[in-house]
């Protein structure tokens, strides 16, 4: 009798000689295209209105993943002053107010990463079977929450732990802070003291799956409140989707994110910035979080990313527009969250992709970019993927991606001494 | 959505060191990707991502003889998206192409085959990822662990780990 080994062999080969040489599709230009949020969808024959028009963010793309802080920011916060694109350089080095630690999650493991040297200095494995899907930081440094899953092939349900380190980066045990959810992690969120945790989860229907309308509900996005227990949710729909962007403020008062809009025609549905009051009554998104950031009226326009900033009182937003693909433009601007008002543009560059991801330290003081090296036509050296968010995703396809740290008063960038490797989620 | 166009070319690689490296590499990669991932259309989407990713990030690649591992990590990541959103898409009625090892797709006749595949189907994505690279790609340790940014011993654990589940489940439908 064969063994497992000797099968496994040959039902590779028969699967893989079901493709033949001569029928490998070529590798044409127009044949490919930048994977955008609504990847998963067929390549052809996509079925569903509402989700074809989404697609400016990045794939759900699943590899490493660095998970920053919410930054203790020592330093004061100045003026604000415009800063535009033009003649700003990055310098490399040393930044001022990093966090000690950071971690970086490549699903099956954590490594807790000591910024002043780059060097790993602990590991956490996932509890058995799962893999950790998202993680972010609180102020103090030490506190961090990770979002994991099993399978998502077989099972449809999300953990939430908690992490503490030592003042060496030495991780105690997980603490599952509430029951498993049904359904799959796509973003979580602490908030700078680290009382409260924001998550967002998008449900399944196993195998009995069925059509589902642009408006029915596919998911929540919740807070929880570490101390008590309690949590709170709100409902999106399909055709708002699911939100991989969320951040808190301080206190976890105010929750911000981006997703689409509902009830308007798909063809123009684009990425809106969102907030939602913590104690906003349960509901939906839709009936209970105020729109703040709507992109401008170009063929060509949405939000990518926005980030809360840890006082609350701004939403940084990442935006792109252009009349076609090729005039693109995108840039970050700073809204007021009582008003509305856009208060301040950051920075203003061409890119070549839509990936725009920023994190906010609470502070006020600095924005966090992931950025892909090697080109020179973006507001530093490499294209800036300026990420706000607590997860975000880059696209698999990367080399390597450079994190950089605007200070918000001068515009200037420093490039941090870390590369992340190909395949790489961020999570700020 | 953004397209790739001509107006990217001057930001990439020239046409020929890439479109070389399909040649070479593309067949094995979409195996690799269908092995995973269970359809063909994706593995060949992923595949073709991947070199898109080359080609873009092709002057910043300091030594062209490590392209088909990137090529490899990217095609494993690219698969890892795939899964992870196919089960967000599960509730939209989303209609895939059945996997290679399904009776529906009819493309394995054999039928014990078909059921070690979808045996493997229903392992963990690390256990899965690691059987590709280890038992169709034949790679040593070593090079499963970089593609996969674990250690050698957790190669060798998940593998083990891996086997011992699949052994019970075939043992299981047989």
């Amino acid at each position: 009798m064969k063994s497992v080994e000797e099968r496994l062999c040959e039902a590779y080969r028969a699967a893989g000689d079901t493709i033949k040489p001569d029928a490998i599709r070529a590798l044409s230009a127009q044949d490919i295209r930048a994977r955008h949020r609504n990847a998963w969808l067929p390549r052809r024959g996509r079925a569903l209105a509402p989700l074809a028009a989404a697609g400016v963010t990045a794939a759900v793309a699943l590899g490493a993943s660095l998970g920053l802080p919410a930054l203790t920011a020592h330093h004061t916060q100045s003026a604000r002053q415009q800063a535009g694109s033009s003649g700003a350089h990055a310098k490399t080095g040393p930044a001022a107010s990093l966090p000690k630690f950071v971690v970086e999650n490549d699903g099956g493991t954590i490594q807790v990463v000591d910024t002043a040297s780059w060097q790993a200095v602990a590991h956490v494995a996932a509890p058995t079977g799962q893999s950790f899907e998202s993680v972010a930081g609180a102020a103090d440094d030490r506190t961090f929450v990770l979002a994991a899953d099993l399978n998502p092939q077989t099972t449809c349900a999300t953990w939430l732990y908690e992490m503490h380190l030592n003042s060496q980066g030495e991780p105690g045990p997980l603490r599952q802070l509430a029951p498993r959810s049904a359904g799959l992690p796509t973003s979580v969120a602490i908030s700078a003291d680290g009382g409260t945790v924001g998550y967002s989860i998008v449900h399944c229907a196993g195998s009995a799956a069925g059509h589902v309308g642009a408006s029915q509900a596919i998911g929540n996005i919740g807070v929880l409140s570490v101390a008590s227990g309690q949590s709170r949710q709100w409902s999106f729909s399909l055709a708002e989707d699911y939100t991989s962007d969320l951040s808190l403020s301080g206190n976890g008062s105010l929750i911000g994110f981006s997703s689409y809009q509902d009830g308007v025609p798909a063809a123009s549905a684009t990425p809106v910035g969102r907030l939602l009051h913590a104690d906003a009554q349960p509901g939906t998104v839709r009936q209970r979080a105020q729109i703040l950031v709507q992109p401008a009226s170009a063929v060509h326009a949405g939000v990518d990313s926005v980030a809360l900033s840890g006082d609350g009182h701004t939403l940084y937003a990442c935006s792109h527009s252009g009349s076609s693909v090729t005039d693109m433009t995108q840039t970050i601007r700073a809204y007021d969250t009582a008003t509305g008002n856009q208060t301040q543009v950051l920075r203003t560059w061409h890119p070549l992709d839509l990936s725009c991801m920023i994190s906010a330290d609470p502070a006020g003081g600095h924005l966090l970019l992931a950025t892909v090296g090697g080109n020179t036509t973006g507001p530093a050296p490499g294209r800036h993927y300026v990420s706000k968010r607590l997860k975000t995703v880059l696209p698999a396809d990367r080399p390597s991606t450079v994190l950089s740290w605007i200070d918000l008063s001068t515009g200037a960038i420093t490039t941090l001494p870390v590369r992340i490797p190909v395949g790489t989620s961020i999570g700020l | 959505m953004r397209q790739y166009s001509s107006a990217d070319a001057h930001h990439g690689a020239p046409d020929g060191p890439v479109d070389e490296l399909y040649r070479i590499h593309a067949l094995g990669l979409v195996r690799l990707a269908l092995l995973i991932v269970g359809d063909r259309t994706a593995a060949e989407d992923v595949v073709h991502d991947a070199f898109l990713g080359l080609y873009r990030g092709w002057h910043r690649l300091h030594d062209p003889a490590k392209a088909p591992g990137y090529l490899r990590v990217a095609v494993v990541n690219g698969c890892r998206s795939v899964i992870r959103s196919r089960s967000r898409a599960r509730l939209l009625g989303v209609q895939h192409d059945p996997p290679v090892w399904s009776a529906e797709a009819a493309a394995m006749a054999d039928e014990d085959r078909r059921a070690v595949l979808a045996g493997v189907a229903r392992l963990p994505r690390r256990q899965r990822e690691v059987l590709a690279l280890r038992y169709y790609l034949d790679l040593p340790e070593h090079e499963i662990a970089a593609s996969l940014r674990v250690s050698r011993g957790t190669v060798s654990s998940t593998a083990s780990r891996a086997l011992a589940a699949l052994a019970r489940d075939l043992r299981e439908e047989l």
